[in-house]
């Protein structure tokens, strides 16, 4: 054989292998799941579920209420917020980050589809999560590449250490978003969305049912009851990771989205009572400047941003999965006093009771 | 950093060809490879690549300098810290809990010689160390190579984790070349054969066979008789595939690079007797421990003696444990019971011969899955004493397993691969053919394992 037919064929191949993959974002996955059923996905990963959330938001009508975030809120569904159907969508992808969280907001903000009410989940400041948004597009990353390190050769609060840890976390999430093409199990579920009529089924792992760990109409996950779990032992501290001149340009593109006639609420999620009480006795000194580096970029912002209170009554509740994924009710309470809040254009760092 | 990866495939291997073959870069090969090699190996722990720096600069400075030639000072003194770093990295826990019982005395807490992280493929790039240490005493390496050369010569990634165990006379030649090196179309071709059947072999035929099993192999003591020789046979060409697999992509990038790498397999499981066998299964291994232990040791004239101590040495050459010294000592007896019943076996049909060396072989692996314990349960298994408590193979399991055995037994990789150097034959078919299996391949590679000898 020829070294070039092979690559010529190879290189067709693997387009092929991507186009099959494609129709994630053209699909809306969430409408077809029945009311009260839980559907788990043929995909697992961030790029997936954040296209799949983002043509359902383009292609239904526009939302009272939208939760960005990751895992850490992503169990809130209509019926814990006590919202009507089809007034709330859970926008939150797990494993991601609140760039990503800023990215969903903007391109539904595009399509004219931002919800009226943005919550949007920050992780707290002590576990301190961080990353650039895995989103398929050779092009977007591309654009979102060349716009961090022009931002970061622009402002004086970003130094070259700050734009080359971003830059290699760009090249980080495009090698890992082109890895994530090369799976069995996506790839099958592509060509069953072809063969099949391209129903969103394709795309389901499993029938819908009301008791397994899955996805909700609404865009929420819930976990199967058997993963809770009732002794959770302190969660320690994170090696610092945030970027903190970015945190505060992606505070900025979100105030900027308030332009769409929508409020943004930013919060710091919230921690098990232990966790928190261990943390907040002996706080981090980056966590404790990044904090009031937040509130303080909110505050000129006009954003609406809550730290975690420690001793807030969501720290005392039952049922937490983990000591950094509150049980959806609590969230959802704490949520909701959130909301009812009178709307304000300042920082608050205070309790949400 | 592994074969099996998608970063090994889009970014370091295609990096590392583009440098090596940029023509301003043309007098830099070497040094391309060499740094190349140490960031392959830095990849995976950076303390692993300075040891084996340390080993590469202390085995030149004693035998690869001038007046190492006979003498047997600074050779004892060369082999003596390349071998201790085994014995500390590979050896020592062993040691500790398994022949002195201490393990006691450093529970719960970290210890200097419990906790150590043995360096990927430390046994391998050791031997080769050891064989130039040895050669160039014996003289038969006369001219020394330059310190870059001899470090490229035993840190050379596509060899350096899992064999095969080179000689420094087999590649001498092309390593000089580098500079002048072109790869040919016919090389190339040849060269993607062998790294997208290896990579096949791994991923699709090995890493399934490990999917199927590897529940199985976690409850040794609750299979059927029937599940039980299922797991004994599956293992036993997962082994085969993640070992061959390995070697065809060494092979294979060696060749990109110039080097005509030996055969480490020539078809093993058609091996007639025991002997047969080691002719053909990790022939590299089988020839070190025949030039520097068996006949050093006396050869033939100490047969029986000299056969027990090097098959013992060659299962503590694959792990730290007594299960790998018995499956050495396992082999032995097979060796040793072949040659005093040659007679009679040599007149059995071929057939039944390369069936009951397979199944000898087979049996013997059991040894590299379970500890003692679980051999016993699983050897209750085999006789229907286990539980049975899970289910059994199902068709699936059965036409998977029948399949490696016909690819086992029937295709050649090797011709195939030479074969496929043939630019003019079938060409865009076989193209097809080689990137269809290289991009099943990438589809299934993120449920890979790291290969089995890595750990050895």
């Amino acid at each position: 054989m020829r070294p070039v037919f092979f690559l010529i064929v190879l290189g067709g191949l693997l387009a092929a292998l991507v186009a099959v993959q494609r129709p994630v974002p053209e699909t809306d996955l969430f409408s077809a799941i029945p009311a009260g059923s839980r559907v788990p996905f043929a995909f697992p990963t961030e790029p997936e579920l954040f296209a799949a959330k983002l043509a359902h938001g383009r292609l239904v009508p526009r939302r009272a209420i939208g939760l960005f975030g990751n895992s850490r809120s992503v169990m809130v569904g209509a019926s814990e917020l006590g919202a009507a159907p089809g007034r709330f969508f859970n926008y939150a992808v797990p494993g991601s980050s609140f760039r990503t969280s800023v990215a969903l907001a903007e391109a539904l903000a595009q399509a004219g589809k931002l919800p009226a009410t943005v919550l949007v989940s920050l992780d707290h400041l002590e576990i301190q999560f961080d990353g650039n948004p895995n989103i398929r597009g050779a092009w977007g990353w591309l654009g979102r590449l060349a716009r961090d390190v022009r931002i970061g050769l622009r402002r004086p609060d970003i130094d070259w250490r700050m734009v080359a840890r971003v830059a290699w976390r760009h090249v980080y999430v495009g090698y890992h978003g082109l890895a994530r093409y090369f799976n069995a199990e996506q790839l099958a579920a592509g060509i069953r969305w072809r063969l099949d009529g391209r129903g969103a089924r394709a795309w389901w792992r499993g029938e819908p049912r009301a008791d397994s760990a899955g996805y909700r109409r609404d865009g929420s996950r819930a976990e199967a009851t058997s993963k809770l779990r009732r002794r959770l032992a302190p969660v320690g501290r994170a090696a610092p990771s945030v970027l903190m001149g970015y945190l505060i340009e992606d505070l900025r593109r979100l105030a900027a989205l308030k332009n769409a006639g929508s409020r943004i609420i930013v919060y710091e999620s919230p921690l098990h009572r232990p966790s928190a009480e261990r943390l907040a006795r002996r706080p981090s000194g980056h966590a404790v400047i990044m904090r009031e580096a937040v509130l303080r970029a909110c505050a000129r912002l006009g954003l609406e941003c809550h730290g975690n209170d420690p001793d807030g009554p969501l720290a005392d509740a039952g049922g937490w999965l983990e000591p950094t994924h509150p049980p959806a009710l609590a969230l959802a309470a704490h949520l909701n006093r959130l909301m009812k809040r009178p709307r304000m254009g300042a920082a608050r760092s205070g309790p949400a009771r | 950093m592994i074969f099996n990866d998608l970063a090994f495939l889009f970014i370091f291997l295609p990096g590392v060809l583009a440098a090596f073959f940029l023509p301003p870069l043309r007098r830099l090969r070497p040094w391309t490879l060499l740094v190349a090699s140490f960031v392959f190996y830095g990849l995976s722990g950076l303390q692993h690549a300075v040891a084996l720096a340390a080993g590469i600069a202390w085995v030149y400075l004693l035998s690869g300098t001038k007046g190492a030639e006979g003498n047997r000072w600074r050779l004892t003194v060369a082999i003596v810290f390349p071998a201790l770093a085994l014995v500390y990295y590979k050896y020592t826990g062993f040691l500790i809990a398994g022949v002195l019982g201490l393990d006691s005395a450093t529970d719960g807490g970290f210890s200097l010689f419990r906790d150590v992280v043995l360096p990927a493929g430390i046994s391998f790039f050791t031997f080769q160390l050891i064989a130039f240490a040895i050669d160039r005493y014996r003289g038969e390496i006369p001219e020394s190579p330059r310190l870059g050369l001899f470090a490229l010569y035993v840190s050379f990634f596509p060899q350096l984790v899992a064999g095969p165990i080179l000689r420094y006379h087999e590649i001498a030649e092309p390593l000089h070349q580098l500079r002048s090196f072109r790869l040919s179309a016919e090389t190339a071709s040849r060269a993607i054969a062998f790294i997208a059947l290896g990579l096949a072999a791994k991923v699709l035929l090995a890493d399934t066979l490990h999917h199927y099993i590897v529940g199985w192999r976690g409850d040794p003591g609750g299979l059927g008789p029937v599940t039980a020789l299922y797991v004994l046979f599956a293992y036993s060409f997962q082994i085969y595939f993640d070992f061959y697999g390995y070697s065809l992509v060494a092979i294979g990038l060696g060749l990109f690079f110039g080097f005509q790498f030996p055969d480490n397999f020539r078809r093993p499981y058609e091996a007639l007797n025991p002997r047969d066998f080691w002719r053909r299964w990790h022939r590299t291994l089988s020839y070190w421990i025949r030039d520097y232990l068996y006949i050093p040791l006396g050869g033939n004239e100490r047969y029986r003696r000299n056969i027990i101590v090097i098959f013992a040495l060659c299962g503590l050459w694959h792990g730290a444990g007594w299960t790998f010294i018995i499956w050495g000592l396992y082999h032995a007896a097979l060796v040793l019971g072949y040659g005093a019943t040659s007679k009679g076996w040599d007149r059995l049909p071929r057939l039944v011969q390369t069936v009951l060396t397979f199944v000898l072989v087979s049996a013997g692996w059991t040894l590299f899955m379970f500890d003692f314990a679980g051999i016993a349960a699983f050897a209750r298994s085999l006789i229907g004493l286990g539980s049975a408590s899970s289910a059994g193979p199902g068709l699936e399991h059965w036409g998977f397993l029948a399949l490696a055995a016909s690819i086992c037994f029937i295709p050649s990789f090797e011709a195939m691969a030479r074969r496929a150097g043939e630019l003019e034959r079938a060409s865009i078919i076989r193209a097809a053919g080689y990137a269809g299996l290289a991009v099943a391949v990438m589809v299934f590679i993120d449920r890979s394992q790291d290969f089995i000898y890595f750990r050895f």
